[in-house]
């Protein structure tokens, strides 16, 4: 089963998308937090929910479907699976049963609405039952007023309370009232009226207790409508697609990670979309510094873990495995707090990831810059011991690295595009800022496949020039080169 | 005298206490009787805190419950409910807490007694406001429970009415001069801010420049009248430091939004003015009554006639005695 802790997720950036749907209803909301990802077995569900975001996708564009209407219907639903529950043992008391009619007649307003969809009888798990049944209880006298009261009538006894009451309420209006006496009075009328009123709140509620199922199934459908919903109009905004579910190979076309894109939108540049194929075994990625390998790793992680979801991804095509659990092996700063260094906490977590792959089932690794915490000769041994242990086992793993000899044995090795030379001159003039934009604008974040093998590319001291390192510094490499 | 008729036309009224036992309940129930004998509007109650139980749960002392009659609307806590003995129609829920549950409105169906508890942040005061009006109140009444004046806050385009009583001083001389100042505060002019806040404090000079800061005392003044703007409240210490500064103060307007933000005790207030600083108020509610109870909680009792006349000497506003008219 998939688990990413909660750095996780923030860190790759699925919190940003998840906190991007906008659920109208307590039952959206609820269903998304309990969502998680979907594991191997639950193929069908995962299959169920993305036809579900297709066709509320496709409803989107449809001119006679409401969406606003139906949202506005969703959003007044209230959370009674409290109350729901209370009916269940016990008599609800007056504000509870007044909460419910309440849910009934906003259901009464939603549920039309909901059947209008055209993609309505195809929606899986999202079945709207009637609620005459519990409305008849709530609300004998029929209506849509949003109130309740329970009419004198209801019972011989509250008509005789509320009778007495109201005589004696009218004498104590007047002024020569000897108000004592009636208060007292009074008060036996009120007492009367509330054991009348108790017996009746009783007999609802277990009235109410056949209608239970009903109600939940309402709220179920609503929970259900409303989270795809808000996937769908996510998808719409950011045109994102359907992802394919199954198989061994992940495969990203167009791959955009949306928060990074946001980030670089707001400078005025754009995101540079990344098509990658990761096969089982190791699929190692090289490039130059600040190149976006990082970012190609988050892109792919961020976009897998969406399609186990169950939402659409930031890709034009996607082609993701169902995966048993997703390894992230990167940096934390959590590794200090624990009293261990970056790169203990790595071997620690690929410890972890090792003893899992034991299990069974398919894991997808990915790990940025693994053992870069060490000296370089240690850590590309160690790197390029990890590709080969990792080569037959049942994951695919992605690997980030500036090690060479690391993709030996991997199945595929992809490269950062990098600098173009044309226009990665030596200019340092100007601000840091100058300096990261002619860096950026001369970098191609593109990625493209490569023969395993190939030599990292060498783009170090380039990048050190175009950012403005030291000049002296420079100078003594190059005496050192010239040797 | 009617104490409904000099409220009139007031969307919402707060009540306001100067002590425990001020006779506010009284007085509220007064106006509750009022209202229901005109007729004709639909009054809707609410209380900053909790109001109506037999005793007062603080001091210990009997309280008149609050009745209230057919047709009117409430708005009171969840666990309230069951102490209310009048037929209720429950009309909404309105997603606001308190200590005892989420407020909730509903139409008296018959007369009767209730007790009222309401949200204590202004803001909330400001959401059920609009939801009781919304469902039918052409008038809200705020028992202004919890605090004794703060509450003003909540009727920025309303009217207050201020009770006093025996019970905050043995010395009647003592309790009208407090409830005159207290009455001054309520009553003070209303002017616009005449610019915007550049800090918690922000100076306005004549020539139409500003200037803010953290306190009054790191602003420089210039010649001529100004207007010092407080964010918040001008606390006792704060005004004592403004006191204390050499600077001229002839013609200074000390800005606050309303009364209530004046925390400041009658003496350093008297001190201000007598230097020439004058105060006005952002967010001005009508003082529309003052009511008077001569009865004290602690046993003690002041001559009911002489305190109104006392009261009546140096507030410009009707004062009525709750125990006699």
């Amino acid at each position: 089963m998939i688990e990413l802790s909660y750095e996780q997720k923030e860190d790759i950036g699925f919190k940003y998308v998840r906190d991007l749907l906008e659920p109208v209803c307590p039952y959206g909301v609820k269903r998304l937090r309990a969502e998680g990802f979907y594991a191997p077995e639950q193929k069908e569900a995962l299959e169920r929910e993305l036809e579900n975001v297709a066709l509320l996708r496709a409803a989107l564009d449809e001119p006679e479907c409401d969406i606003p209407n139906l949202r506005a219907a969703l959003g007044g639903l209230k959370e009674l699976s409290g109350t729901l529950d209370a009916c269940e043992n016990r008599a609800l008391t007056e504000v509870e049963l007044y909460e419910l009619t309440a849910f009934c007649l906003r259901l009464r307003t939603l549920i039309p609405r909901a059947e209008a969809l055209p993609c309505y009888d195809r929606l899986d798990g999202v079945r709207f039952e009637s609620v005459d049944g519990a409305l008849r209880i709530l609300n004998p006298s029929g209506g849509d007023r949003l109130s309740f009261y329970i009419e004198d009538a209801r019972t011989p006894a509250l008509l005789e309370a509320r009778e007495r009451k109201r005589t004696l309420e009218r004498l104590l209006r007047q002024d020569d009232a000897d108000r004592e006496a009636l208060l007292a009075r009074r008060q036996e009328a009120a007492k009367a009226e509330e054991d009348a009123l108790t017996a009746i709140y009783a007999e609802m509620s277990e009235a109410l207790r056949a209608e239970l199922c009903a109600l939940r199934a309402c709220a179920a459908s609503a929970g259900r409508l409303d989270a795809a919903l808000s996937k769908a109009l996510l998808a719409r905004r950011f045109g994102c697609c359907r992802p394919s579910v199954g198989g061994d190979t992940l495969r990203l076309t167009g791959a955009v990670h949306p928060q990074l894109a946001a980030a670089l939108e707001e400078r005025g540049r754009r995101f540079t979309p990344i098509g990658i194929e990761l096969a089982r075994g190791v699929t190692v990625l090289t490039g130059a510094n600040m190149g976006g390998k990082s970012v190609a790793m988050k892109t792919v992680v961020l976009n897998t873990a969406l399609a186990l979801s169950g939402c659409f991804v930031f890709c034009s095509s996607a082609c993701v495995p169902l995966f048993d659990r997703i390894e992230l092996i990167n940096r934390d700063f959590s590794n200090a707090a624990e009293g261990l260094s970056s790169f203990g906490g790595e071997i620690l977590r690929f410890n972890a990831a090792a003893e899992n792959l034991r299990a069974g089932g398919l894991s997808f690794i990915a790990m940025d810059e693994f053992a870069r915490g060490t000296n370089a000769r240690e850590g590309a041994a160690i790197a390029r011991a990890v590709v080969k242990y990792l080569s037959d086992k049942n994951a695919v793993t992605l690997l980030a690295t500036h090690y060479d000899g690391t993709a030996d044995f991997a199945v595929r090795h992809y490269q950062v595009k990098g600098l173009k030379d044309a226009e990665a001159g030596d200019d340092a003039s100007g601000t840091g800022a100058d300096r990261l934009r002619r860096l950026e604008n001369a970098m191609d974040y593109g990625l493209v496949p490569v023969e395993p093998g190939t030599e990292c590319p060498r783009h170090a001291l380039r990048v050190c020039r175009m950012l403005g390192i030291e000049r002296e510094i420079l100078d003594f490499i190059a005496s050192e080169n010239a040797k | 005298m009617n104490l409904s008729e000099l409220l009139s036309g007031a969307p919402v009224t707060v009540m306001l206490g100067m002590c425990k036992n001020a006779g506010k309940t009284t007085a509220l129930c007064r106006l509750i009787r009022e209202y229901a004998r005109r007729g004709g509007e639909c009054l809707a109650l609410t209380s900053i805190g909790r109001d109506g139980e037999s005793r007062d749960l603080v001091t210990g002392t009997d309280k008149p419950p609050i009745y209230l009659y057919e047709g009117m609307l409430a708005a009171t806590a969840e666990q309230l409910l069951p102490l209310c003995d009048v037929s209720r129609e429950i009309l909404a829920a309105t997603g606001l807490y308190t200590s005892l549950g989420e407020v909730v409105i509903f139409r008296a169906r018959s007369d009767g007694f209730v007790q009222l508890a309401g949200p204590a942040i202004v803001e909330q005061m400001g959401a059920l406001r609009t939801k009781l009006t919304a469902l039918g109140a052409d008038s809200v009444l705020i028992d202004g429970a919890l605090s004794r004046k703060s509450p003003s806050a909540c009727a920025a385009d309303g009217a207050c009415v201020l009770s006093t009583g025996a019970s905050l001083h043995r010395d009647m001389d003592v309790v009208v001069a407090e409830t005159a100042y207290a009455a001054r505060l309520l009553s003070l002019p209303q002017m616009p801010a005449p610019g915007a806040e550049l800090g918690r404090v922000t100076l306005f000079r004549p020539d139409g420049t500003s200037e803010g800061g953290a306190s009054a005392s790191e602003l420089r003044r210039g010649a001529g009248a100004h207007t010092l703007l407080c964010s918040g409240a001008l606390t006792e210490a704060q005004a004592r430091t403004l006191l204390r500064g050499g600077t001229d103060k002839e013609g200074l307007t000390l800005l606050v939004r309303d009364g209530s933000c004046l925390l400041l005790t009658r003496g350093t207030f008297e001190a201000l003015c007598a230097r020439g600083v004058r105060f006005a108020v952002t967010q001005g509610s009508r003082l529309a009554a003052v009511t008077a109870n001569p009865v004290s909680a602690g046993g003690w009792r002041f001559d009911g006639a002489a305190f109104a006349e006392k009261l009546r000497a140096v507030i410009d506003v009707p004062v009525l005695d709750v125990m006699v008219q």
